[in-house]
């Protein structure tokens, strides 16, 4: 019979917690364990323990034998044949017959997986998007570009406004129209500019002139305010201003921009006030998706 | 030989066991939890957590407790409830490494979408689901929701009807006897449109599907044929006005042949 440690509990459960810290690139020969932990009131026992054993199979998914597992999570062995037993019948585990062993199954990945690998800027922005538009009496949108056009992710209306733009979330921009899509060409390298020009010029050859005429000066506009002013290209009468976003997965992942009818959003008051204001909130979310996926990856 | 126990029984045990005062196992529970969190899904809140698993909020809130003192969960801001941590990251990442089909398929899945400029997706069964395990998205293009433990319906997008037709008749059937008894989500009207797939996949070995994300997509998928056992399915899904043309004439004999390869590859490496 397999030793029990000294901080064994009653019917032989050993606290088995992950430390706030944790990275899970431990060796699989290391315990799982930090033994002086005691659970807190609030924790569920079986919970804790299928938790626990299913962490044993990081880094690499190895098959692993019920003594393995417990051996690296110190629960005893009968413990971890019943656990392993119900994660199997539930589709979590995969058992070998040959092995005698198990492995995670493909159904971990619906554990939250998605969720988590995806810093959501969304989520992240609508919030401080809600906070800006109230403040500045404008409707901000934030989007992607999608072909040649740009997809509204989240959009929020100032609530002291009478009438707002119609954009909603999902909504489709034209890129060469938008300032989105404008600051967006005016952000991208040569290559990436050109690529994407081409596919402009294809799909929207009546207005193709004068977009080429205004490119220079979108990457100009770009290069030196980080901003881009579209006055009345999109809308006669509304005029918008948006700035990129970075994020971890690449460069001007995402356009950030407001708009409203130009009596209450003047290019004068864009230039002192709003555009300081978006390039800070600009900056705000990619400090916090940085900090996100830092996060992630441990 | 793997042998992979019904996923279904005990999923279905659990939910007919979360009424109150019956015996519920909370290691199913915790993970049912875990199972809430998705694309649309990023945050959720004691209350929601415990509306849309039946349980009471004291129970929610103790297996969101242990949850986050083994980071699966991390609390948002005060009033921003949870969201899934390091830990659901970490494991599923564990679990793509371990997969030898997602080794074999990335260089074939991105030499696809560079080729054609389409979407391309992996993709296996989770109960009721397609479950995404790799996805390879264009240049220039946004991700539309797909990514790695995505979950797509069986029975209304292309690798679902795939999967179904790729199955030995008694488990086709058996799972198509459930999409039947599941109304609430209109799988049942959609069951002539499975069937209408299933001969297209007999005839040309991948189905069509249009619109399967929005207005503007088309998704072509093809079954995976390992050792005999087809418990994956490749997908292609092109964007645009073009979507149906391109995806039947110029990438459905290049998503056979991937398929095929991807096949061969794990074959020979056994």
């Amino acid at each position: 019979m397999r030793a029990r440690p000294a901080a064994q509990g009653r019917r032989g459960f050993v606290a088995v917690r992950l430390d706030a810290n944790f990275i899970p690139t431990m060796p699989a020969s290391s315990p799982l364990t930090t033994p002086a932990a005691a659970p807190p009131l609030a924790e569920v026992r079986v919970l804790a323990r299928g938790l626990a054993l299913l962490r044993a199979f990081e880094p690499a998914n190895d098959w692993k034998t019920n003594a393995e597992l417990s051996s690296l999570t110190q629960l005893p062995k009968p413990t971890v044949s019943r656990i392993t037993a119900k994660l199997t019948e539930a589709g979590y585990l995969l058992y070998s017959a040959e092995r005698a062993a198990y492995r995670l199954g493909t159904s971990i990945l619906a554990l939250g997986f998605v969720a988590a690998a995806n810093p959501n800027l969304v989520v992240l922005a609508r919030p401080l998007m809600q906070q800006f538009a109230n403040e500045h009496k404008v409707s901000v949108v934030l989007a992607s570009s999608d072909g040649d056009s740009m997809v509204c992710a989240e959009v929020a209306h100032s609530q002291a406004m009478l009438f707002t733009l119609r954009v909603r979330a999902g909504w489709r921009f034209r890129m060469d129209q938008s300032a989105l899509g404008r600051a967006l060409i005016g952000s991208m390298g040569d290559a990436e500019r050109e690529r994407t020009l081409a596919r402009l010029a294809d799909a929207h050859p009546e207005t193709w002139s004068a977009l080429k005429a205004q490119v220079k000066s979108l990457v100009n506009q770009m290069q030196r305010r980080q901003y881009c002013i579209a006055a009345g290209t999109l809308e006669r009468g509304t005029n918008g201003v948006a700035v990129v976003i970075d994020t971890p997965d690449g460069p001007h992942s995402y356009a950030l921009g407001c708009a409203a009818p130009s009596n209450v959003l003047s290019v004068g008051r864009i230039e002192s006030e709003v555009a300081p204001g978006l390039l800070a909130l600009k900056q705000q979310l990619e400090a916090e998706l940085g900090g996100a996926r830092e996060r992630a990856e441990g | 030989m793997v042998r992979r126990r019904n996923p279904d029984t005990l999923a279905e045990r659990s939910e007919r066991a979360h009424g109150p005062g019956e015996e519920v196992d909370s290691l199913l529970r915790g993970l049912e939890l875990l199972r809430l969190f998705d694309v649309r899904h990023r945050s959720l809140d004691i209350a929601e957590i415990a509306a849309k698993l039946g349980l009471s909020r004291a129970t929610a809130a103790k297996l969101v407790a242990t949850l986050q003192q083994h980071n699966f969960l991390r609390a948002r801001a005060p009033g921003g409830g949870f969201e899934p941590h390091v830990a659901c990251l970490s494991l599923g990442q564990a679990v793509k490494r371990g997969l030898p089909i997602v080794r074999a398929a990335q260089p074939r899945m991105l030499a696809l979408s560079h080729r054609h400029g389409v979407h391309v997706t992996l993709s296996t069964r989770d109960r009721w689901h397609m479950l995404v395990l790799e996805h390879v998205v264009p240049a220039g293009q946004v991700r539309l929701g797909l990514d790695t433990g995505a979950r797509l319906p069986l029975a209304s997008s292309a690798s679902g009807r795939a999967y179904l037709w790729a199955q030995p008749p008694a488990t086709r059937t058996s799972l198509l006897e459930r999409i039947k008894e599941q109304d609430s989500d209109g799988s049942f009207r959609l069951l002539s449109g499975v069937y209408a797939a299933f001969e297209e996949l007999a005839e040309r070995g991948w189905c069509f599907l249009a619109a399967p994300v929005t207005s503007q997509t088309a998704s072509i998928a093809t079954p995976i044929d390992v050792f005999g056992q087809t418990d994956y399915v490749l997908t292609a899904m092109a964007v645009g006005a073009d979507a149906q043309r391109k995806l039947r004439s110029k990438v459905a004999p290049e998503l056979l042949a991937q398929a095929s390869a991807i096949a061969h590859d794990l074959t020979a490496a056994a």
